[in-house]
């Protein structure tokens, strides 16, 4: 993705290290999802696998040093608007091609609501979104219908919220 | 030959006459409950020593004034050579009578959002989040309304629980004093900043470890040595009544002893609310220690699994002094058995306060973790909550088992500079009308939260060896539909 990973100061990197070596209880040098795992308030959230899966941006099933600061550069305070979006669109585009599909999206809806609702009334909600934000007709969406369906209020929203992970816990 | 073996014995008689002498003093202050003044002075004189080894660590790094700091240098290796004298005595102070400047967490965040009361009875919260950006669309109305931005708040939980979640920082040794206390064991980094700083890390070292320490071992095992000789007297020449009596006085000179151990200097706030017999005590748990300093003050009977070896006779031993319950651990499983048990204790009214842990296992003294509710089912006693705060700059109690094994944690214990303890005591409470034990539970915890300066979580303790269980991810799950229909 090519990030200039300098957004970060050396502080938050050693906060970061600190965190990733007590993560590593095997001292392999990169986090599995067991690993993961450990932390109870990660373990109930719903997304765990998809966050998990963005931070393997090469995709071996697991978390080395190099892609945790490179997943948490996406939220320095500093860091490109661009990127935060980017890590929300992420979370739906499940094999990474850039476009979130109708399969995808209801992979994701799935894993939020469980089974509170029923498959195909979980169908309705993830076609009528689709249709809503997909300006092209390519019957999936875009990055950059992703930007525009989620309106500019909802985008300063977002920005704020996930600006918010590296200023506040200090 | 034989001036070998004459020099040998003067050589052990030297170091076993003021060895012995000082032990009767300790023993004989201790058996009396008097104080002589020095810890006191122990303890603020190690306060300076910290302050200054800090001083000269920005010192350095700002690189100014190094005359001053040379000159304070002098007159501190004179102290410290005045000092060792003073520590070897230091262990004559009864603990009770200091008073030491605990820095408190300013803050006790409440975390409940949620509870969930299901069979296997955990509790389940999150945080109290903003869910607040529902911005409705222009789309047609139905049932769900879903936009693609919904996902953004758990996203945002899940990386801020990454970076720094209230859990797993509670498992390990806090961290980040600002004043370095001389122990490299809590030395983040070791940095080599000062000959200084590192020449006084040295002549500490050779103290705690050549002198505290041995000094400490021989107390420790005339503690032992006490326990079984007392436990022995009590079994075989008294009789019921006079036994429990003596018992009361018997266990907390023992404990008294051990605490010396240690060097823990404790103190008592609200002695007012001490329990009393035919009630329950709990408190929040950071270490074995714990038992010890609890006992100091007051007598209790123990409640906790049959252990085998060494800890196993200590409890057989502490038997003969008083009623402790001691259980095996396949009746461990079956609560009811236990509670009976516990309600069959209180109902004698000559039978000590039962001292009781709810969390169930050590947590770090930051925070407060989930109260187990078994021991607050019973109604008929009143709840007599007690919180324990350590000071963590002359020596860190907590006990991180994965880490240390016990011997090993006593000998981390015996090699600190002392434990530093507040003990408030806490006015009584019961169960309320409409009260579940779950909400009693919790209330008590609260109440031990706010006045120790803790953190209060619902996070089980248990979390520390288990991996959390699905049902929580399902709770989440619950409610983002929740959500979702109500838009």
């Amino acid at each position: 993705m090519g990030q200039d990973i300098s957004q970060i100061d050396s502080n938050e990197i050693q906060k970061m290290l600190q965190k990733f070596g007590k993560l590593d209880e095997d001292k392999s040098g990169a986090l599995s999802a067991k690993e993961f795992m450990q932390i109870p308030e990660l373990a109930s959230n719903p997304l765990v696998e998809r966050v998990i899966d963005i931070f393997d941006s090469d995709g071996n099933g697991e978390v080395d040093f190099t892609e945790f600061i490179r997943g948490m550069n996406s939220f320095a305070s500093k860091g490109d608007t661009q990127y935060k979006l980017r890590f929300a669109f992420n979370i739906y585009d499940i094999d990474k091609d850039g476009y979130i599909t109708n399969a995808e999206l209801f992979h994701v809806l799935k894993m939020m609501v469980g089974n509170n609702l029923l498959d195909d009334q979980l169908q309705q909600v993830v076609d009528k979104t689709i249709i809503y934000s997909d300006k092209d007709g390519d019957q999936r969406i875009s990055f950059k219908e992703f930007c525009d369906a989620i309106g500019p209020s909802l985008r300063e929203d977002i920005i704020n919220h996930l600006n918010k992970i590296t200023s506040d816990d200090r | 030959m034989t001036t070998t073996t004459a020099q040998i014995f003067t050589i052990i008689g030297v170091i076993c006459v003021p060895l012995i002498s000082l032990s009767i003093l300790v023993l004989s202050l201790a058996a009396l409950n008097l104080s002589l003044g020095i810890r006191k002075l122990y303890v603020t004189l190690l306060g300076y020593l910290f302050d200054y080894a800090t001083k000269i660590k920005r010192v350095k790094e700002f690189s100014i004034d190094s005359d001053k700091s040379s000159d304070e240098h002098q007159t501190t290796t004179t102290n410290e050579n005045d000092k060792t004298p003073l520590i070897e005595k230091k262990t004559e102070e009864d603990p009770i009578k200091i008073s030491s400047t605990t820095p408190l967490l300013g803050e006790s965040k409440n975390e409940i959002n949620n509870e969930n009361e299901s069979e296997s009875s955990h509790e389940i919260t999150t945080s109290t989040t903003d869910h607040e950006q529902k911005i409705s669309s222009t789309s047609s109305p139905s049932d769900i309304q879903f936009k693609l931005g919904d996902i953004v708040d758990y996203t945002r939980q899940g990386l801020e629980a990454i970076v720094d979640d209230d859990v797993t920082k509670r498992f390990t040794s806090a961290e980040e004093m600002a004043v370095w206390n001389l122990l490299t064991r809590t030395q983040q980094q070791h940095e080599y900043f000062s000959i200084r700083v590192t020449l006084l890390w040295f002549v500490g070292f050779c103290i705690r470890y050549f002198i505290l320490f041995p000094f400490r071992l021989f107390l420790f095992i005339i503690g032992i040595t006490w326990m079984l000789v007392s436990a022995i007297f009590l079994k075989y020449f008294l009789k019921r009544d006079a036994k429990l009596r003596y018992g009361f006085y018997i266990n907390i000179v023992l404990h008294r002893i051990l605490s010396r151990v240690f060097s823990a200097i404790i103190t008592y706030h609200n002695t007012e609310y001490r329990a009393k017999c035919g009630s329950i005590c709990v408190a929040n748990h950071t270490s074995p220690i714990d038992v010890i300093i609890l006992s100091t003050d007051n007598s209790f009977s123990m409640i906790g699994q049959k252990q085998g070896g060494f800890f196993g006779m200590v409890q057989r031993t502490l038997s003969n002094t008083a009623n402790h319950i001691w259980f095996e651990r396949s009746e461990a499983k079956d609560r009811h058995m236990v509670t009976d048990k516990m309600r069959e204790h209180i109902q004698n009214k000559t039978n000590l306060p039962i001292l009781i842990f709810p969390e169930g296992t050590c947590i770090n003294n930051t925070s407060v973790m989930m109260f187990k509710k078994g021991c607050f089912e019973i109604t008929e006693a009143p709840i007599y909550p007690v919180a324990i705060k350590y000071d963590n700059r002359f020596g860190d109690a907590f006990w991180n088992s994965s880490k240390h094994g016990l011997f090993q944690y006593l000998i981390l214990m015996m090699t600190s500079w002392a434990i530093v303890v507040d003990v408030y005591y806490l006015p009584p409470m019961t169960m309320e009308e409409n009260e579940t034990s779950v909400d009693f539970a919790r209330r008590v915890k609260a109440a031990i939260a706010k006045q120790g300066g803790f953190v209060d979580l619902e996070w089980d303790g248990g979390l520390k060896r288990s991996l959390p269980k699905a049902d929580y991810k399902a709770e989440e799950q619950r409610k983002f539909y929740e959500m979702l229909k109500t838009e």
